[in-house]
């Protein structure tokens, strides 16, 4: 026998509770079962209560429907954060890499790379932006210019 | 006589990983300035910053996960192996070698809380569903036990033939067969000679493996980070770990 019920997760789709949106269940004679989510009016075109309305908030009541749309506004709301909070992790993530990146073309350049001075690479190493990365670079580059001009002189 | 203790640093394949290689040993000194370490490469990669940091260099073939063979050949008793595409950025590196406990290998794990960053983690077999628990991305060992020297030619040699095709068990996905994860999976689940193999995992694990492309603040360590993963986004030729 063919049966037919709302599912109790209907949630209001507008604050002035005017539409709802809910899922209607249908099982036919064989068994077989159909969803479908459905947008509900209150009222129709003409102004006229819509008896499907009044059916479901009869069913699954005013206050469950209530619940569920204060639960899934805060669902919703939570994974905005957690969608926000992945961007940001990851946009600081991807930062970082470029960071590692450029700092390795730094060592790549000669001087850079021969030099002796640890505490200058490592400073290099763990700079924390571009600018630092540029600086300590620089401070390398002279420093080794200077030992060849008086390498020169000798 | 005191067992030897060093870092095993194995860059293959791509150019990229030799640099990457080279500056992870470079960060290892910074902290750390008698730490013994062997660079696995290739040959024609080797230049000579790369003689002048490593202490023992070991020259390897381009197989893509060359890494193993390199691990199963450490010429130190205690080893920590670490990926090449890593960066040491605190001075707890030192005290890495108490992680061993009384441990016969020591790794990560792979956590479900931290599933979003792994490319294939769930996997089907034919006793059910079931998913990788250890990462391959770093791992002390004490190679002066026989069932650990066995243990990690095993890897390799697994590793070897799972990639070649010359091996692969019946009912499970062809995708896993790129993972040494899996070979790992298979030896320490499947394998009876490995279920007296002592496993451990890192304390506080984060600070040792730290996987850039991690949430950092929903995951973070609890103390400050030794080692930093560039898994993810780097240029790597197409190869991700």
């Amino acid at each position: 026998m063919s049966s037919k019920r709302w599912l109790d997760n209907a949630f209001w789709e507008t604050e002035e509770k005017e539409m709802l949106n809910c899922i209607l269940e249908i099982r036919d004679d064989i068994d077989r079962v159909h969803r479908s989510v459905m947008k509900i009016k209150k009222y129709k075109d003409d102004g006229s209560e819509n008896p499907d309305f009044i059916e479901v908030v009869d069913a699954l009541t005013a206050e469950s429907i209530d619940r569920n749309t204060e639960e899934r506004r805060k669902r919703k709301a939570a994974e905005r954060e957690e969608k926000q909070q992945r961007e940001l992790e990851h946009a600081k993530a991807r930062k970082l890499e470029k960071l590692f990146e450029y700092k390795l073309e730094a060592f790549e350049v000669e001087e850079i790379k021969n030099s002796k001075n640890r505490q200058l690479k490592s400073k290099l190493r763990r700079a924390k932006n571009k600018v630092e990365v540029d600086l300590y670079a620089m401070m390398i580059l002279m420093e080794e210019l200077k030992k060849e001009e008086e390498n020169g002189e000798d | 006589m005191e067992k030897t203790k060093g870092f095993l640093v194995v860059a293959s394949k791509k150019p990229n990983f030799y640099k990457y290689a080279v500056n992870l040993i470079d960060s290892i000194r910074d902290f750390y300035e008698d730490a013994k370490v062997c660079l696995v490469t290739e040959e024609r990669f080797l230049d000579d910053k790369g003689r002048e940091l490593a202490d023992d260099i070991m020259f390897c073939d381009d197989h893509y996960r060359a890494k193993l063979w390199g691990m199963a050949k450490s010429p130190y008793d205690i080893t920590m192996y670490l990926d090449a595409d890593m960066e040491c950025e605190h001075e707890d590196v030192r005290l890495v070698w108490d992680q061993l406990q009384d441990h016969d290998v020591v790794f990560t794990p792979l956590k479900e809380e931290r599933s979003y960053v792994y490319t294939e983690w769930h996997f089907d077999t034919p006793e059910g569903k079931t998913a990788f628990s250890l990462c391959g991305g770093i791992c002390l060992y004490d190679m002066t036990k026989p069932i650990v020297k066995e243990f990690m030619w095993d890897w390799w040699e697994l590793t070897r033939r799972q990639m070649g095709g010359e091996w692969w068990p019946e009912g499970y996905s062809k995708s896993l067969k790129a993972w040494d994860q899996f070979s790992l999976w298979w030896l320490t689940e499947k394998v009876e000679k490995y279920k007296d193999l002592k496993i451990g995992i890192f304390e506080d694990d984060l600070r040792w493996n730290y996987y850039n492309a991690l949430n950092w603040a929903r995951t973070k360590p609890e103390g400050e980070v030794v080692f930093r993963h560039y898994s993810a986004g780097l240029d790597k030729g197409g190869i991700i770990l």
